[in-house]
């Protein structure tokens, strides 16, 4: 798959995050996704497997696994054409949630009430 | 709106407009995503915040955080409401929610990343609100405030493994509800269009 062929989301993908392919995820097996293999980080770690990966999606995305474990998970990731986009969409799905959710909702009669509360609190 | 007072207290009332009060609606907002849209109950916790920052204003340390002040006053008051209720046994069948993955889903029906484009926030808030009690907010103490697993933890006083469980429920039930949503307004490309 050209760049001119991968889909919007599959760019997007590439843009939030540098360092992958981000190609579509297909059934090929695991592969690394640019030539010269692993990162240095990479060559004394664990292997686990690619349901071990998706199992630890969000432990790894909230920052919650230990370092060793992060490494083992982001060595299997960045490697991975198969989980490399679903860990991309999960970290993007997070991010669309905050941004939707976290906002603020007008209520002019609450703003009243609450200046009406704090006459009286003031008068004692 | 504001009452003449003595020099001191007007200090204080203008320096907690100015501080305080300009993040009535981010409260607000806050009140409403915990309670699962809940107006009157959403208003209360906002007047109730309020009023325990006022009454604590001197704790306050000018040009400090105010919002992030302000929630945490709001999260507390919630939280401590919110476990005297779950004290009881917890009526939501947990077994019975969806946590199909939707990425398995997406990455064939959606080739042109409409999921993310199309979506408006309005629905996200909408079906955050939808999910269950422990659900919801579990969601929302992670996703929208930040806070650890730990935290959250100490927070709604349950295990850790209870939070992690309850997290990767809330958002693979969210992400269903969301995914419904788009394939009901067209925006996915079912497998039987292609027939």
């Amino acid at each position: 798959m050209t760049d001119d062929e991968s889909p919007t989301l599959l760019r997007r993908l590439k843009e939030l995050f540098s360092g992958g392919n981000g190609e579509a995820a297909g059934s090929e097996p695991a592969l690394p996704d640019e030539p010269g293999g692993a990162s240095p980080e990479c060559e004394d770690v664990e292997e686990i497997s690619c349901s071990e990966a998706a199992e630890k999606v969000y432990e790894y995305l909230d920052g919650e696994l230990a370092p060793e474990r992060a490494r083992e998970v982001r060595c299997h990731v960045e490697q991975c054409k198969r989980c490399y986009p679903m860990y991309n969409w999960e970290q993007m799905f997070l991010d669309f949630v905050r941004e939707s959710a976290d906002r603020a909702e007008e209520n002019p009669e609450l703003r009243e009430k609450v200046e009406a509360l704090l006459d009286r609190e003031a008068e004692g | 709106m504001t009452s003449a007072g003595p020099t001191a207290p007007s200090s204080k009332r203008e320096e907690f407009e100015e501080e305080a009060l300009v993040h009535l609606d981010a409260l607000y907002g806050q009140g409403l995503r915990l309670t699962g849209g809940d107006e009157g109950r959403a208003e209360d916790l906002v007047q109730d915040t309020m009023l325990r920052a006022w009454r604590s204003w001197d704790t306050y340390e000018t040009g400090t955080n105010c919002r992030a002040w302000l929630m945490t006053i709001l999260r507390n008051i919630f939280i401590n409401d919110f476990r005297r209720q779950k004290s009881r046994p917890d009526p939501v069948d947990f077994d019975d929610v969806e946590e199909r993955p939707v990425w398995g889903q997406l990455k064939e029906e959606d080739p042109s990343g409409e999921f993310f484009d199309r979506i408006i926030d309005d629905e996200v808030v909408d079906a955050i609100q939808d999910l269950d009690d422990e659900f919801r907010v579990t969601l929302v103490l992670s996703d929208v405030d930040g806070l650890s697993y730990q935290e959250i933890s100490e927070q709604l006083g349950i295990p850790e493994g209870t939070v992690k469980s309850r997290l990767y429920r809330a958002r693979r039930r969210l992400q269903n509800e969301l995914y419904e949503y788009a394939r009901s307004m067209g925006y996915l490309r079912s497998e039987e269009d292609d027939d």
